[in-house]
């Protein structure tokens, strides 16, 4: 099951998000990665509304990789929405950014982030950290079991 | 409390005893319940004259202060006088009360220090702090986006040559694998000065939180960062104790001790040592190596932000960390040094007040220091 878990990547960049999908692709990672432009999109697939209305709201992605810096919600609101709801509240959510600002970070665990992950400029690097977030997250990491709604 | 001795008007003559002045001009005094001076510093005599006030009128200004204090409360407060020329001053003063065994307040303790002349602050001064503030936070605001906005674009710069380097593998020869090499290498050098620019901007903005530091120990600690790849020699003199921001001057001495061990000479025995004393009211410190060394002439050089005295191929480096080398130490009201010959070693120094300079002026005075 774990293989057919996404992964929703929250990215408003093009470039970022073909980036990111190479990187996992070249660390050998076969989820498939769901991608969001902003956090708008990104919760109504999480809460199954609007455009994803009708989906099963507890088939929940096997990780979240979620930007701070997106258009008309934050990275940092999207991670509030989700904390605040006992449906997804357990979904792993790495910040994967490029800022390393101490703000930033303090933030994002203050947030109830699971992780904070500068990309890093080097690509060779990136595919190299996304090896080691996909061997954790999706092998190691032992997720919340499924809640009886 | 009583009631006598919250209105007896303070006296400013001379005391019995006088105070030596390590107090960083901060004017002290101490009264007993007549308001009789016990006790004062020079710089208590000094603001005495300049102020003009006479006794009876310091005590006006502060009666109600003084009753609350002989009742047991610490005051901090602020108060304006004018001097005999007719120049505002700001003042803050706290006042606490000395108790004997039984707990009873006998005398009062009074410390003050000038806030900001008023002359200087009508107007102008405060049009020049505003500025400052805006121009501070929009200076954040820029690093804060060349943080975020100015390594996305290098990023894929990187990533999608590096793809096109791996897909493109077969059918390219030598000479443009070279010319992508040479994209990368780039997007990843200005990758590094942002990082250490950025790095120089936090360390000239962050706040400061000054404490008394143990030096020999703090190098020690830089020495476990930054001393692993060093073959040679590392010893520390037992360095004098300093008030400082420790992290700040942790980052000086992972600056200056990587300098020493990046320019050790290839193919002798290195030694790095490090040095330290009070004189003339300073603490110096010194890292003396025997690495290559530097041209004299151009020692002045070396402090200054993106200037290298050694090209690329020959040591590696950005002309950045001296400049963060000399930021730390002039935050602290101190000074930085290099003395060096061309293969003869180097010795790079820097200098702090012995004396603490803090809280910086125009900063409120509290006696625990608590209030920041």
């Amino acid at each position: 099951m774990s293989n057919e878990q996404i992964i929703l990547l929250v990215e408003d960049s093009d470039a970022d998000a073909e980036l990111t999908a190479m990187a996992f692709q070249e660390a050998r990672i076969g989820n498939p990665i769901l991608r969001m432009r902003n956090g708008l999109a990104a919760l109504d697939y999480l809460f199954a509304q609007g455009a994803h209305a009708g989906r099963d709201v507890t088939d929940i992605p096997a990780v979240v990789l979620l930007d701070l810096n997106l258009p008309l919600m934050s990275g940092l609101e999207v991670l509030r929405a989700i904390r605040g709801d006992t449906r997804i509240r357990h979904l792993p959510v790495i910040v994967l950014t490029s800022s390393n600002e101490d703000k930033d970070r303090l933030e994002a665990y203050d947030h109830f982030a699971n992780s904070y992950v500068q990309k890093p400029v080097d690509y060779d690097q990136f595919v190299q950290a996304s090896r080691q977030l996909g061997l954790y997250w999706l092998v190691l990491n032992r997720p919340a079991p499924r809640r009886d709604v | 409390m009583n009631a006598d001795s919250s209105n007896a008007v303070l006296n400013s003559t001379r005391p019995p005893m006088s105070l030596t002045d390590c107090t960083q001009g901060v004017a002290t005094a101490t009264f007993g319940r007549e308001g009789e001076l016990l006790l004062a510093n020079h710089a208590w005599q000094l603001l005495m004259q300049r102020s003009g006030v006479g006794p009876a009128s310091m005590s006006n200004l502060l009666s109600p202060h003084l009753a609350r204090a002989w009742a047991g409360e610490v005051i901090n407060t602020r108060i304006q006088l004018t001097d005999r020329q007719g120049v505002g001053c700001d003042y803050q003063i706290a006042i606490e009360g000395l108790q004997d065994r039984e707990g009873q307040v006998i005398a009062l303790l009074l410390n003050c220090r000038v806030v900001r002349d008023t002359a200087k602050s009508d107007g102008r001064e405060q049009l020049l702090q505003a500025r400052l503030e805006t121009v501070t936070r929009e200076l954040d605001d820029l690093c804060y986006s060349i943080s975020h906005d100015l390594r996305a674009p290098l990023r894929a710069i990187d990533g999608f040559s590096g793809m096109l380097e791996r897909r493109a593998a077969e059918r390219l020869d030598e000479e443009d694998k070279r010319l992508l090499g040479v994209v990368r290498d780039s997007g990843r050098t200005v990758c590094r000065l942002i990082d250490k620019l950025l790095l120089l901007s936090r360390i000239t903005n962050q706040p400061m939180a000054p404490s008394t530091t143990d030096m020999t120990s703090l190098v020690r600690d830089a020495w476990l960062d930054v001393g692993g790849e060093f073959g040679g020699a590392f010893e520390v003199d037992t360095l004098p104790s300093v008030w400082c921001d420790r992290p700040l001057l942790k980052q000086l001495w992972l600056q200056l001790l990587a300098n020493a061990i990046k320019y050790r000479q290839a193919g002798s025995d290195a030694h790095i040592t490090i040095r330290g004393r009070r004189e003339e009211g300073e603490c110096l410190y010194e890292v003396c190596d025997n690495g290559v060394g530097f041209d004299p002439r151009y020692a002045a050089k070396l402090f200054k932000v993106f200037q290298r005295l050694h090209g690329p191929d020959e040591f590696p480096g950005d002309g950045i960390g001296l400049a963060i080398v000399a930021r730390i130490a002039s935050r602290h009201g101190g000074r930085v040094w290099a003395q060096g010959e061309r293969g003869q070693g180097a010795t790079f120094g820097f200098a702090l007040p012995q004396e603490a300079l803090f809280p910086a002026p125009g900063e409120m005075y509290s006696p625990a220091r608590s209030g920041h």
